[in-house]
């Protein structure tokens, strides 16, 4: 076949790919191996092209954290805060509101400490969070230990339940953490570090809660 | 707890988490991100083939996304319009670079870009054999000009229909058609490239293995 008319056909092939086919193509096509094959391998390109439609990658965490980062900025969205009032309506005997108070105060003492975005040494304080960090990780885990060793669930349903939430809030600190060590001047890392220890105290407070009852 | 309220807003329906967002809701916004992240991402990452740059423009995709969110009344569904607004934000970042990415309007004579009819269209010594791996295509395609990346991404991998991509980029549907035409052919000299230089490096080393 020509080679006139295969570069015809190839200036065409799009046309044809799109279903807009001639009879004088079909009749190329039949006695060219050359444009069967370029029509073959586009048509192979297409399928494989339509597969890779339905793979899908995640984007870092990091990316939500900026986003969020953002949005708080813009005031288009608010950051989460505690409502102590709230947390210990939950507590109507004293007492419980006691233990779960223990371990807020735990929370609180060892917040870590927030960056002055004006301060040109803030990028210097990643060691002072850091160590905060470390050390309301240890205390919360000496809480925890002595929490499981009291603890016993009869239902364990709730049990894997409450086993499910301390992993996840494990996982949430040490992404938090992470965070924080990489970009000490995030102050909504540190919020979000807080909040996570919280989580976790406020898990722990529950597990006592329930101990108390079941008694 | 924001956990809590995450297992709320799961339970939502796509309808009821749109109007809480609308409203403002923190955990709203966050169901949403976490719904839809992996599509928007994976779109920005096959359009500009780096990560970093992916990452970015799904972040102001959202960005943009939550600003009007409130503006959004429903004409279309909300993932279309999600993935529309993304590949809006993905085609500024490209036209804001120095290449002329979204050459859309340029002259469509089949041999612009080396992607015209050669005198070896479709030798049977360079047919693609059926063994074209989605890696190769992967490779294959982030070679490609930016321009037909784009189309070729929205058309063949996204399956978007020309007159949605005329719409999108802001060119006739015929350029559309032309520009995909070129982006395919381009892929299949890459391929045919990638397949040479692969028979290369086996011959070589067969070559070696014999010395």
């Amino acid at each position: 076949m020509s080679s006139t008319e295969c570069a015809r056909f190839a200036g065409d092939l799009g046309n044809w790919m799109e279903g807009q086919r001639s009879g004088a193509f079909s009749e190329h096509l039949a006695g060219c191996e050359a444009c069967r094959g370029a029509l073959a391998d586009m048509e192979v390109i297409c399928a494989e092209a339509s597969l890779l439609g339905s793979e899908t990658w995640e984007p870092s965490p990091r990316v939500w954290l900026s986003l969020r980062t953002q949005l708080e900025r813009e005031g288009i969205v608010r950051a989460p805060r505690w409502n102590l009032r709230s947390i210990f309506s939950q507590f109507p005997r004293p007492a419980l509101s006691f233990a779960y108070a223990a371990l807020l105060v735990l929370a609180a003492v060892l917040v870590i400490p927030k960056a002055n975005h004006t301060d040109p040494t803030a990028w210097d304080k990643e060691p002072e969070i850091t160590s905060s960090a470390a050390a309301y990780d240890k205390q919360l885990t000496s809480a925890e230990g002595q929490t499981m060793l009291a603890w016993s669930e009869p239902d364990p349903e709730i049990a894997a339940a409450i086993k499910a939430d301390l992993s996840l809030a494990d996982e949430h600190i040490s992404l938090c953490r992470q965070t924080v060590r990489e970009q000490p001047q995030n102050e909504l890392a540190r919020d979000y570090l807080n909040d996570a220890y919280q989580q976790k105290a406020e898990l722990l407070a529950t597990m006592v809660e329930r101990g108390v009852n079941l008694q | 707890m924001a956990r809590a309220r995450r297992t709320e807003t799961g339970e939502l329906s796509d309808a009821e988490i749109l109007r809480l967002a609308q409203q403002g809701d923190p955990a709203a916004f966050e169901r949403i991100y976490e719904l839809h992240k992996r599509r928007v991402y994976s779109l920005c990452l096959r359009m500009v083939g780096n990560t970093t740059e992916a990452e970015d423009l799904t972040q102001e995709a959202f960005l943009q996304l939550f600003r009007k969110i409130g503006t959004f009344r429903g004409e279309s569904a909300f993932s279309t319009w999600l993935h529309r607004l993304a590949v809006n934000v993905v085609l500024m970042r490209l036209r804001k670079k120095t290449v002329p990415v979204t050459s859309l309007d340029e002259s469509t004579e089949p041999d612009d870009e080396g992607s015209g009819p050669r005198r070896d269209f479709g030798g049977p010594d360079l047919r693609l054999s059926g063994s074209i791996d989605r890696m190769n295509l992967q490779r294959a395609m982030e070679q490609l000009p930016q321009g037909y990346r784009a189309i070729f991404v929205l058309h063949d991998v996204q399956g978007y229909e020309h007159n949605e991509i005329a719409d999108i980029m802001e060119c006739s549907i015929g350029n559309s058609k032309s520009q995909l035409h070129k982006a395919r052919m381009r892929l299949r000299e890459l391929l045919h490239e990638a397949e040479r230089d692969q028979a290369r490096e086996k011959r070589r080393a067969a070559d070696d293995a014999q010395d």
